[in-house]
């Protein structure tokens, strides 16, 4: 049945993997991976809940249009194998970027120097560049 | 235990083992008391419950089962990934009870927004929140109208650093839409406002 789910699941355009989280996968997770991790399955009542966490391109659709298909699926599935669907719960733990040539140029490139403090502290390799005690507000 | 066909999980009576199971820890009340298939039926369950115990007791004091520093470090890691993910932001608008079923992390709506400001190269974002808009009231809509639940609505708040040699109001102002048209294209919610912060000016 969960792997029944994962397949739909992954074929889905704009999925790009079944996302583990320690809720959706177990105590299994941490002694080997199963295709169905980042799936929970519960039936309560005569209705079957599933929790799904996955991770998002933006190659298809937008997320929320991407979890919605997700959520119809999974119902279909669910009464496909003999269940009643109850709440389908999706979340989108990630969103990676469309693999254009742009945007492999960008990541080859080294990291920009930043100057962006941790928690209020100067970073130990910018040099102190702070030209503007105050902050604008232009929101 | 007595099953009916009609159902893998349902007694002759009528009710559905679930039902036992949930009040098993609890004294039988009701109809429970007097129904020979609820009480069959639990006390089953009982002895399954006890040997589970039984089980579960035996494999916390078995030391060839105790997790090892491997198994200890994985579930830290899992545990910071889960910690830095954030807060889990409503993808729909949410429903009379303030919850939505469909949730996107903090962190994934974040690193749309670092993205957008990323693509100016003169512009850093240093700090990025989210915070959910709570959904203004709509006329009552009746029931046979079955209709895709509305996007929600998130606030997005920035402090940034511009170059030296940039015009800071066109600054803000290409990096307010570009926010805008990265959470709307790539996440699918509404975006109510973006507040934006220069609290640096940093060389070109």
């Amino acid at each position: 049945m969960l792997d029944a789910v994962a397949s739909a699941v992954l074929a889905i355009p704009g999925v790009v993997r079944l996302q583990p989280t320690l809720s959706t996968s177990g105590p299994g997770l941490l002694i080997h991976r199963n295709p169905s991790d980042g799936i929970r399955f519960l039936t309560r009542a005569g209705t079957a809940e599933v929790d799904v966490s996955i991770a998002t391109t933006t190659a298809a659709c937008e997320a929320r249009g991407v979890v919605h298909h997700v959520r119809a699926t999974v119902a279909d599935v669910l009464i496909a194998h003999g269940h009643r669907p109850g709440t389908i719960a999706v979340s989108v733990l990630a969103v990676e970027p469309v693999r254009t040539a742009s945007n492999l140029f960008r990541q080859q490139q080294p990291p920009r120097q930043q100057h962006r403090p941790a928690d209020g502290k100067p970073g130990k390799s910018g040099r102190p560049l702070t030209l503007s005690r105050k902050a604008y507000h232009l929101g | 235990m007595a099953l009916t066909a009609a159902s893998s999980t349902q007694l002759s009576c009528g009710r559905d083992i679930d039902q036992v199971w949930d009040r098993l820890d609890l004294g039988p009340v009701g109809h429970e008391l007097t129904c020979p298939y609820c009480r069959a039926a639990r006390a089953d369950l009982q002895e399954l419950a006890q040997v589970t115990r039984q089980l579960r007791d035996d494999d916390a004091n078995n030391p060839d089962l105790q997790p090892g520093p491997a198994v200890l470090d994985r579930i830290l890691d899992i545990a910071r990934s889960e910690v830095r993910r954030g807060r889990r932001l409503p993808l729909d608008r949410p429903d009379v009870h303030g919850t939505s079923a469909n949730t996107i992390s903090e962190q994934a709506v974040t690193a749309v927004v670092r993205r957008a400001g990323d693509r100016n190269a003169q512009v850093q974002i240093r700090r990025c929140a989210i915070t959910t808009v709570p959904p203004a009231p709509t006329p009552e809509r009746p029931t046979s109208e079955a209709r895709d639940p509305d996007p929600a609505a998130v606030a997005v708040v920035l402090r940034v650093s511009v170059a030296h040699d940039l015009a800071i109001a066109d600054a803000t102002d290409r990096l307010r839409e570009a926010v805008i048209t990265a959470i709307t294209q790539e996440v699918g919610v509404h975006v109510s406002g973006v507040d934006i912060s220069v609290e640096d000016i940093h060389d070109a």
